[in-house]
């Protein structure tokens, strides 16, 4: 491997003939100090190999092939060109100088189809021409512009490969503003300059971004840089020289700096969601400083959730849904004329197939499975299946060895190319896994598993063609050796939900055991993967179960009366088709009538006033874990709406308030950092009081706030920096970005009913559903998918 | 706390007055009444989507039909809007002026015997003026005489016979005799009359605006809190004369409600069944309250919230929407809120309000 740290150039041509130009250039090329140049008269090495291998493989590498062709014929010229074209023809600068007749005509006549060339009329014009040249290319990015475009392409190509997604799918975003539907990402990047895209896990992300990035530099030199953060980014320029890397140009942390000076860079951020807590945190920072140092580059961050707040200056835009129109389209296209999504895909299904990786996933496994879990495991065995149509063993153990990369790689959905074959060659060597599967080099599993294309090996690290795939085959890695204690899954909420979806059927108990160590979100999350299952119930059995997971799981919603601390009772009641349950101070089953519903209700009423009655025992379609889950779900939905403060969340101080306030008695200070606190205080009240303290989504700031305020005549805006040592306030300068708040939201007698409305807010991004929408009722779809 | 159904029962399931309900309305659906008010329906939500009829977007969640329709056009009047109605607006508001006198005069016959100058006493949220208020029609204690029913299609010896059967069941519940109980002895006792006229007439003269600039909103509001107030401070007799004179109207206007909300359909109701995942269901001094979610489907997807909706075993019932949400997001699910008809056929009440 070359090591090098900025643009290599090498310049070939006769050596003699141009002896003097060459010098010069190399020359003028040291003292322009944005390049290594490569001359074979100044910087070949003593090797075992051969001089043209030595000169072909920095022809083949560089980063610029300069070539001037005079007068005099030479094949180690010819040769090197070919590599050089072969590897990149964008990278070829052609320089010709005297006549074009004689030794070298031929290749003059190649060289002018193929490349747009320099002529030259003397020496130092040809000098002056291919040192200008090599620093247009250079400091245009214009050299590797076509690379990098064709490294998106073939991201998205993979993508589309994957799930028949097509090319031309130009994904949409809806706009935080209530407006703005509807409008294509690139044309929302144009307008805005940084955006924080949001959305589901398979709401096209990904896809998004590749894409917009790819459109934007189809008429422009920008460059596209597509960046997959990691656990170990420690800052942007790290992931843009790895951006760079991979179309093999090394410009050099000046050359990067230059290029985001000068907005030359548009940039995507990609991977947030697939890194550990800590990391997020750290790559948002960098994510920040780096947009706020170079203002004029362009930048989307992807992400499935995130607090604006924390990225104040970037507009947010959440993923539209596929229209009807393209919905019908894609399913036309697939041989599908007739179905009609809602009347013939089974209920769990019908809003995934609005989200691009989602409805390609469907068409690639075909319409038949019934949750999205069974589609992404569907559309994993159809992608073994398609490079190993015959052996079935070849088929288990790719997906084994598959899972265990995907193990490997957790948090991330990426692993070192070396980490990645000492993992299988461990494994290869346990004595099942050759007793079941023989004895199969490490190579060889790698090589099955990439033939199926769910990983990608790409510069020494290997890659799964989708995070969801990757989560899935850990997933069912961990369900598979049964390592379901709660500490192998509680570090990895991407997994979590997957793990006990996994899990439900097979392992109940250690199912309520994971939920039981993660939050109410992520228990949502794992419901929405479930798939209904035809069983029969036993009621005494599957009540007790239901009774046990409920009171395993209730300190998820926070804490409750005193006597929750003793195992929740219940009483069931039912005529064999429907099914009442009551809390009740012990556990009882009663086989009534309807005609006896009304007797049995008043009796229970004494123990609560509250009843869930099923028209259908629930037990026939899910186990009672899950139905205990669903419950816990929509009983922390019914506690937050107790909670909401009387009071208007709209309300706003008037002018006059506001003026007081600014003019600036001498409590003023004391004032807005006492509401600060106040709200601070309030809203870890209500958190806890729900038991989503422990949830990523809810951290709360700590230390004391550092208030400022951007005055503008009469009004304010306001922007409150925690973690301060002391608190203090101060008159900012400017008008304040349009994101910070007003400061008559803050001047109003009760900050409650803003605040309750702004956790709710997050309470819905969350679970992914509205909380104006009792869709809870339906456990199925008691939240949204926010995986 | 009264019990979840208090009424007497169709198979120990369905109470008779609610079975009463459903027949009533279904007669009144197929009557001259209620193909003109499902045609004025029918014509406003066409003018809806092609026009703008301000009495169609005032009338939405504006309480029972007919009445929500008088309550659109009275906020426009107060808001010096009455020149907006269109042609169509006017015709129908005139019918719904004549319905709204036979309405009075199909409660008159669920309020007999108790006398009008007994049972209009009491001060409830039907005396509140229009515009105010949308959860009761108007006066339905107050004594209407003569044919009222035939000049709106009320004529038909079907539907007089279901609406008999409906003041005759009305009659029968523990709540009706709860309030006669209680009109006889404000009968006997001169002085509790006369306390409970100088109540009345108090709280009455409030009821008016403050001001000329004082908000809708804030004279409603003002105007709830007096009535759930008149009585806090009277001595026990008044305050158990006036509950469950209150009760009784309650279960009126929810039988009120419920008929006119099932004459207004083009079609007749089905039961929400199949998959409506865990009901809850809460019991309060309110009533029995449930909380239900349905797949839509071509024939119910977007409930009308003046519309009741029944459920199936072990909740049979007719209940009234108190509230519904949607969710679009691939197949429509419909979240209702709903009170047990049922549930209102008991004695004792509090003095909570139908919202």
């Amino acid at each position: 491997m070359l090591l090098r740290t900025r643009p290599l150039v090498f310049l070939s041509s006769t050596i003699t003939e141009l002896a003097d130009i060459r010098s010069e250039v190399k020359r003028q090329l040291d003292q322009l100090d944005i390049v290594d140049s490569w001359l074979f008269e100044y910087h070949r090495a003593a090797s075992g190999a051969t001089p043209d291998e030595q000169y072909l493989a920095y022809a083949r590498t560089c980063d610029l092939y300069v070539v001037i062709v005079a007068d005099q014929a030479s094949p180690a010229t010819q040769a090197e060109y070919e590599d050089a074209v072969r590897d990149n023809p964008e990278k070829v600068l052609p320089f010709f100088i005297g006549p074009d007749e004689g030794a070298t005509a031929d290749f003059r006549a190649a060289l002018g189809q193929r490349h747009t060339f320099v002529r030259a009329g003397h020496p130092d014009e040809l000098i002056e021409f291919v040192v200008a040249a090599i620093r247009h290319a250079v400091e245009s990015g214009g050299l590797v512009q076509q690379g990098l475009r064709a490294a998106l392409l073939e991201s998205v190509s993979r993508s589309a490969a994957l799930l028949n997604l097509a090319l031309e799918f130009l994904p949409r975003v809806k706009l935080n503003d209530g407006e703005s539907e509807g409008l294509l990402l690139d044309e929302c990047l144009e307008r805005f300059g940084r955006v924080l895209v949001i959305g589901e896990g398979g709401a096209g992300k990904s896809h998004g971004i590749l894409v917009t990035l790819f459109r934007l530099t189809q008429a422009s030199h920008k460059l596209p840089l597509y960046l997959t953060a990691h656990e170990g980014t420690r800052s942007i320029e790290e992931l843009l020289e790895s951006a760079f890397d991979s179309v093999r140009f090394y410009p050099g942390i000046d050359l990067i700096n230059q290029y985001s000076r000068e907005g030359r860079l548009l940039i995507g951020v990609d991977g947030y969601d697939e890194l550990s807590a800590e990391s997020r945190k750290r790559l948002l920072a960098l994510v920040r400083g780096y947009a706020d140092r170079y203002p004029r580059c362009s930048y989307l961050l992807a992400a499935r959730y995130l607090d604006r707040s924390v990225l104040p200056t970037f507009t947010e835009a959440s993923m539209a849904a596929i229209s009807e129109g393209q919905l019908t389209d894609a399913l036309k296209a697939h041989g599908y004329e007739q179905v009609q999504p809602r009347r013939d895909l089974k209920t769990e299904l019908v809003d995934l197939v609005r989200r691009p990786f989602w409805l390609g996933a469907l068409l690639k496994a075909g319409l038949s499975p019934r949750s999205p879990l069974a589609i992404l495991q569907a559309l994993i065995s159809s992608r073994i299946v398609q490079s190993e149509p015959t052996e079935s063993i070849k088929q288990v153990r790719t997906r084994r060895a598959a899972a265990l990369l995907a193990l490997t790689a957790r948090p991330s959905d990426r692993v070192a190319l070396p980490e990645a074959l000492d993992a299988l060659s461990v494994w290869a060597r346990h004595d099942y896994i050759q007793d079941t599967f023989g004895q199969v080099a490490a190579v060889e599993y790698l090589e099955d598993v990439t033939a199926s294309g769910l990983i990608v090996t790409n510069g020494g690290t290997v890659q799964f063609a989708h995070s969801l795939l990757a989560v899935v085959l850990a997933g069912e890695e961990l369900v598979r050796r049964r390592d379901l204690s709660p500490s192998a899954v509680i570090t990895d909420p991407e997994l979590l939900p997957y793990v006990a979806a996994l899990a439900a059927d097979q392992f109940p108990s250690e199912m309520v055991e994971v939920l039981a160590a993660s939050d109410v979100f992520l228990v949502a999350r794992a419901l929405r993967l479930l798939e209904t299952r035809e069983s029969r119930a036993y009621l005494e059995s599957d009540a007790a179960r239901y009774q046990k997971a409920l009171s395993a799981l209730r300190h998820l919603i926070g804490p409750g009366m005193p006597e929750d601390t003793e195992p929740e009772q219940i009483h069931v009641a039912t005529d064999g088709v429907w099914l009442a349950i009551s809390p009740s101070p012990s556990f009882e089953i009663s086989v009534i009538s309807e005609a006896e519903y009304e007797q049995w209700s008043n009796a229970v009423r004494a123990a609560s006033d509250r009843l869930v009655v099923w028209t259908k025992n629930p037990f026939d379609d899910m186990t009672p874990e899950s139905v205990a889950a669903a419950e816990i779900v929509l009983r922390f939905k019914e506690k937050l709406a107790g909670l909401r403060p009387s009071g208007d969340p709209y309300e706003r101080a008037d002018h006059t308030v506001v003026r007081r306030f600014l003019d600036g008695t001498t409590t003023r200070d004391q004032d807005i950092v006492d509401a600060m606190l106040t709200l601070r205080r309030y809203r870890s009240e209500v958190i806890e009081e729900c038991g989503i303290h422990r949830s990523p989504y809810f951290y709360e700031p700590s230390g004391m706030p550092l208030i400022e305020l951007f005055r503008h005549g009469n009004t304010a805006r306001i922007r409150v920096i925690w973690g301060q040592d002391s608190a203090d306030v101060r008159v900012a300068a400017g008008d304040g970005e349009q994101w910070y708040d007003d400061i008559s939201d803050y001047l109003v007698a009760d900050l409650r009913p803003r605040e309750y409305r702004k956790l709710l807010s997050q309470v819905e991004h969350a679970l992914g559903t509205p909380l104006t929408v009792t869709t809870w009722h339906q456990p199925r779809l008691v939240a949204g998918w926010t995986w | 706390m009264a019990s979840a159904t208090a009424g007497r029962r169709v198979d120990l399931v369905k109470t008779l007055l609610e079975e009463a309900v459903a027949s009533a309305g279904e007669a009144l659906r197929q009557s001259d009444f209620g193909t003109t008010m499902q045609t004025f329906r029918a014509n406003r939500r066409k003018a809806h989507g092609t026009g703008w009829s301000w009495i169609t977007a005032l009338e939405l969640n504006q309480g029972p039909p007919i009445q929500r329709a008088l309550t659109a056009a009275a906020t426009l009047k107060a808001a010096g809007k009455g020149d907006l109605f269109t042609v169509e607006d006017s015709e129908y508001l005139g019918w719904a002026s004549q319905a709204r006198l036979a309405i009075q005069r199909i409660t008159a016959k669920c309020w007999s015997p108790i006398p009008a100058q007994i049972r209009t006493l009491i001060v409830d949220e039907d005396d509140l003026p229009d515009p105010l208020g949308h959860g009761y029609i108007r006066n339905t204690r107050v004594s209407q005489l003569g044919d009222l029913l035939g000049p709106v299609g009320l004529k038909d010896p079907l539907s007089r016979a279901a609406l008999r059967l409906v003041w005759s069941e009305a009659k029968a519940t523990p709540a009706f005799l709860a309030a006669r109980e209680s009109a006889e002895a404000i009968a006997s006792d001169p002085s509790l009359a006369a306390r409970l006229r100088l109540r009345r007439s108090e709280t009455l003269k409030q009821f008016q605006p403050h001001s000329t600039g004082e908000m809708l909103v804030a004279v409603e509001n003002r105007c709830r809190e007096l009535i759930t107030s008149t009585y806090a401070n009277e001595p026990l007799k008044v305050q158990e004369v006036a509950l469950s004179i209150r009760a009784y109207n309650r279960l009126v206007q929810h039988v009120l409600w419920s008929i006119l909300g099932l004459a207004e359909r083009n079609e007749g109701l089905p039961p929400i069944v199949g998959d409506t995942g865990p009901i809850r269901v809460r019991y309060t001094d309110e009533g029995t309250q449930v909380a239900v979610s349905y797949w839509g489907d071509d024939r119910r997807w977007f409930p009308d919230l003046t519309e009741p909706f029944e459920l199936v075993s072990p909740l049979t019932g007719i209940y009234l929407i108190t509230g519904f949400a949607m969710s679009f997001a691939g197949r429509e699910i419909i979240d209702l809120t709903g009170k047990r008809l049922g549930s209102l056929e008991g004695r004792s009440h509090d003095t909570a309000h139908m919202t």
